[in-house]
Formats: C-alpha cells, structure tokens, sequence
C-alpha cells in the first residue's frame, strides 16, 4: 500500500498523498509523544542523577582530603588510592581499566532502558484497547502491520539509539570529571585518561551493538507484544506467568530428561529468551557465548568484546530467536485486528 | 449511484449473545441515517462491523470494500466519532493535528485550524485536562477538517450537555454535510436530530425492525387522539400502540389509510421516539 491514487470528489482538489514513510515517521512519533517520560526523561534523570551523586561525592571526599583528615579518607572516595592505583597500572592495563568503567556506565544506563522497554512492549498494544482510544488510532487509515512495526521499530530502533546518546554523554562528562580531579591533584589527565581511553572505540561497539541486540531482543519484544495484543487482562501476569509455570512444570515432571536435556536448557533458551533479551548483553547467559567471552579476554571480561558479538551473530540460539520472535509479531499482527477492547 | 452500504445477512456472535442476527441493509450516498435501538440490540456491532472493528460472518460491502480486509484502505474515505471517551489521554491538541495530517492524505490542517478557532482549545492542550465538551469539539475538528465519503457516528454527544449537543449538531450540518457525503448516526437523543435525517433504521434484538425513508415514515405512521366512545372502532384498524391522556386514547397506525382514521379523531404526525417506543414493545413489530 504505498501513495494513493484515489478520486478526489470534485469539491476537494486537496488532496495530499501520504507516502509510507511519511506515514512511518508519523506513527514513530506518536509513540514518542505518548513515551516521552520512559524514552527521554528516564535517561536524562538516570545519567543526570548518577553524574550528580558521583560529583558530590567526590567533592564531598575533597573535602575531606584537604581537611583535617589529609588523604586518608576512611569513607566515601577513596580518592588518593584510586590515583595511586592509576599512575601504579601498567600502561596496558589502563585502557582495559577504563573501557571497563566505560562500559559499566552503559550498562547502567541499559537497565534503564530494560525497564522501559519491558513495560513499553507489554502495554504498545494492550493500553490503547483499555481506555478505548484504540476506536481512535483504528479510524485512522494505517494498518495493524503498521501498526505493529511502529512499536517493534520503537523498541528496537529508536529507543536504543536514544539511550546510546545518552550513555555517550555520560561516558564523556565521566571522563570530564575524572580528568577535572587528576588534574586538580597534579597528574596529566593526558596520560591517565585521554590518553589510555578509547571512548571511540567503546562508541563503536556501542553502536554495533544496536543491531545484534534487536534481534537477539525480537523473541522478548515479540512475545510481550503478542501477549499485549491478546490478552483481555493482566497482560503482566499473563506474560511472565505462562513461561514460569511451563518452567515449573518441566522442573517437575522431568520433560526435558526424555530428550536428554537438562531443565536449565528452558531457562536459558526459553524463559530468559522470552522475557529478558531486551537487556543487550544478556547474550553472555548463554553457555556457548559466556565461554567465547572468557576464552578471548586477557582483561575483565564484557559482554561488548567484539569476539563474543561476532560468535552471537554466528550462533543458531540468536537467529532461531530472531525467527521465533518474528512469529509472534505476525501473531500479535492477527491478534491486533481481531481482539476487540479490553476488559 | 451504487450504495456506500450493502449489508447482506449479517450474523454475529459474542460468546452468549447473538448481536447481530440476519441484518440486512442499504444506505446510499447522501443520506442521514440514524440507526436506533434499545441498550444491546446490536447498534454498536452493526457499527463496529462497517468500521472492520469486528469479525462477523456475513457480506459487507463499504463503499465497495470488505471492512474485515480493507480497513486501512476504507479508513482513507471513513470518519469515525464514537463517544467521548475514545480520544486518548495523554495527546496534545497539536500532537492528535500532527498525528491526523501525518497518516490521512483527506485532512486538511488550514480547515482544522479554522473549526478550532471559534474554540477555546489550545495547541498544548492535553485532553485529559479538557472537559468532555471539549474533548468533542477537537475530535469533531479533526473528524470535520477530513474529506471522506462516510462519517459513522456513535452516540457522539453521549454525557454531553444540550448547548454542546445542539452545536454538535449544527457544525455538522453546515459545515460538513454534503450531498456526496453520507452519515450514519446512533443515539439516544433521537428527538434531537430527526428532524435532520433522511433514513431510519430500527434495530430490536439483533434484528432490523425498520428501514425506511423519512419520508416513507411520515406516510405510513399515523397518530390519532380518540374519545373514548370511538375507541372500539380505533382497535379495529389494528393500531401498533395505544396510550392514554387526559382520558383520550393515541393511537399510532402503521400503513391505514388517513381517509379511513378521519373520523376517528384528530390526527397528529408522530415522533420518531413514538415510533421507536411503540415498535420496541415486546412482540411490537412493524413489518
């Protein structure tokens, strides 16, 4: 269905077209309108909030240091420590340091996002039918797979993007921070931070990340929009209590013995898969690919190494996800033109 | 001129309840067609159905397509106001404008803007913060700045009160209404725009009781104010409905003859609501 080519009545010369992806665009856009707090404010607060505890807490530890105390801080920063840590680092172990840090500020920010998305999916197509404005939206001439892949380009797209730039501003007003405090104790901030780190080569995992974290995310996205476009009530419930208590169920009564498959083969292909790959990096819970992660490591081992992304987008457990989560989309497509309002 | 309704033998079934059962019907273009019935006859699915709201077994055709397949297709030539409530909370009156001229090609932004202006609506305005009136004003706006063939409406002034019904009323008639256009309209407030229609259905249990012209209607149905002295001579011509007042009996006779009631009494045109109750009566058909 692309641009339209219909009569106008004669009255009306004023027809405009729609393309399909003038049409897209629009619909993104209203997702963000409706998300705004979870897709913008969420991120600004978390980076925010966590930037401002670290500064006062380093200022708080400055000012003991230059106190009565001097340098030996028994609480809080251990400022002169971490300093003397880093000028003591080999020159190799430096940057693992801090692409280490780096990367653990990403997460943070990440489990945010996990959040959002979780709740996101789970009301995209199940909030709309409550309140009744879905007998808006569907007066509208855009279709249900429209419809649906607005949310999934949300999910998977969109919101991701949004969070790396946050992340990559905090990354950068971290590093800001620590060089402000390197130089301030007399160090080269050159040689401790700017020099050592690699906040582009940390960037660039970032970004190839966003792909491979969609489709190892689309069984997970999948399955909460299914269960968002089906269910009459309490998609919730509904949606962590079917794979538990299939989980339970094939702790119990042994299933998976008969196929000579352990009951945690569920949890980590199924169960996490279903409800915890929206997380990027949750791919290191998966046997073959925690095993690549630490075979290839000399340093902290994390879930970014381009190693372990490599062998994620080569493993059958990532594209068989992908494919599953494609099902329940066009699931959560049907489900979408036949499900009236919900209770 | 081939019709922008074809309903042929619509069934439709909830899990306990039969909502629609053999409805068949046609609308054409240019006409005002209020659908009328009782709580749960089966208005809403009747709707819900042309809009491809809901399955049901059955040919449909709107204006030549299948309201189950084609809806986002249908949706480019169909408007759809139903209650108030369907309005989603959190938008902004610039943001539901971006939204309708981002997917519909038939919206046109300046005639919005100007249906706007006579309101008190602003651009940031979220509807949660509006009245219900004003919830309506801005979707009549939306809906009314749109070029389509066909607007349904559902209850559309539901919880309104009378001076934001009558003007809900009157934009559309002036400012809408053509005669390319067509309107199907439910509602309990029948007294309030019979005088604006041109068709009328009846639905009673799942059922249609009554289509015919405005004009069929005001021919066929008959009221008549009887002493009581002619009253056994009135029951002969078998009336629909009789009711008492002032010690008098009315009458309602569908399809008599005005010569053959003249002497009976005086003889009134009744209302649509009239109508309406004394077909709704158990066992009360028209047919």
């Amino acid at each position: 269905m692309s641009a339209m080519t219909l009569d106008a009545p004669s009255t009306t010369p004023s027809v405009r077209t729609t393309t399909a992806a003038g049409r897209f665009a629009t619909l993104l856009r209203r997702e963000y309108w409706e998300h705004r707090g979870g897709f913008l404010w969420a991120p600004i607060w978390a980076a925010g909030g966590f930037f401002g505890i670290l500064l006062l807490i380093i200022l708080a530890a400055e000012w003991h240091t230059s106190g009565t105390f001097n340098g030996e801080v028994h609480f809080g920063f251990p400022i002169q420590k971490l300093l003397a840590a880093l000028r003591s680092q080999h020159a190799i172990e430096l940057p693992q340091i801090l692409d280490a840090g780096l990367m653990g500020l990403w997460a943070f920010l990440q489990v945010v996002m996990f959040f959002v998305l979780f709740f996101y999916c789970l009301g995209a197509l199940y909030d709309d039918r409550k309140d009744r404005s879905v007998l808006f939206w569907k007066s509208l001439p855009v279709s249900n797979v429209e419809t649906v892949l607005s949310k999934l380009a949300t999910a998977v797209v969109v919101v991701p993007v949004i969070y790396f730039v946050f992340a990559a501003l905090l990354q950068l007003a971290v590093l800001v921070l620590f060089s402000a405090l390197v130089w301030f104790h007399g160090d080269s901030a050159m040689a401790l931070i700017w020099g050592p780190a690699e906040p582009l080569a940390t960037w660039a995992k970032m970004i190839a990340a966003i792909p491979l974290s969609a489709l190892w995310a689309l069984p997970t996205v999948g399955w909460l929009m299914f269960i968002s476009a089906w269910a009459r009530s309490k998609p919730f419930l509904w949606a962590v209590a079917v794979p538990v208590v299939v989980g339970i169920l094939v702790g119990t009564f042994d299933i998976f013995e008969a196929v000579q498959l352990p009951d945690s083969w569920y949890w980590t292909h199924v169960g996490s898969r279903g409800l915890l790959s929206i997380y990027p990096g949750s791919w290191m819970f998966s046997d073959n690919l925690r095993a690549v992660v630490t075979m290839n490591q000399d340093g902290p081992p994390h879930v970014l190494d381009w190693n372990a992304m490599s062998a994620l987008a080569g493993s059958a457990n990532f594209w068989i996800g992908a494919i599953v989560g494609s099902g329940l989309l066009a699931g959560a497509v049907y489900f979408r033109r036949k499900r009236e309002q919900a209770d | 001129m081939s019709a922008v309704i074809q309903a042929r033998n619509l069934n439709k079934r909830y899990r306990n309840t039969q909502a629609l059962r053999d409805v068949s019907f046609e609308v054409g273009a240019g006409r005002i067609v209020g659908l009328v019935g009782p709580n749960g006859a089966g208005k809403t699915t009747a709707l819900k159905a042309i809009l491809g709201l809901t399955d049901f077994e059955g040919d449909l055709k709107v204006l030549g397509l299948d309201p189950r397949t084609q809806r986002s297709e249908l949706m480019q030539q169909v408007c759809f106001i139903a209650d108030v409530a369907v309005l989603p909370r959190w938008i902004r009156v610039r943001e539901a404008i971006d939204y309708v001229e981002g997917v519909h090609p038939r919206f046109s932004r300046e005639l919005c803007m100007q249906f706007l202006a006579r309101t008190k609506l602003t651009p940031n305005m979220r509807v949660r913060e509006m009245s219900k009136g004003m919830v309506v004003q801005l979707h009549l706006a939306l809906v009314m700045a749109i070029d389509a063939k066909l607007l349904v409406l559902d209850e559309p002034t539901l919880g309104l009160d009378i001076l934001f019904r009558k003007e809900f009323y009157q934009n559309l008639l002036n400012d809408y209404f053509d005669h390319e256009k067509t309107i199907l309209v439910t509602t309990h407030q029948i007294e309030e725009i019979e005088h604006i229609l041109t068709d009328l259905i009846f639905i009673k249990d799942a059922r249609i009781n009554l289509a015919a012209s405005m004009d069929d209607v005001a021919e066929r149905f008959v009221e008549v104010m009887v002493n009581p002295d002619k009253r056994d001579a009135a029951i002969a011509f078998k009336p629909l409905y009789e009711r008492q007042v002032f010690g008098k009996s009315i009458f309602l006779f569908d399809g008599v003859k005005r010569g053959e009631l003249a002497g009976l009494g005086e003889m009134h045109k009744p209302s649509v609501a009239d109508i309406f109750v004394a077909t709704m009566r158990d066992g009360g058909t028209v047919q």
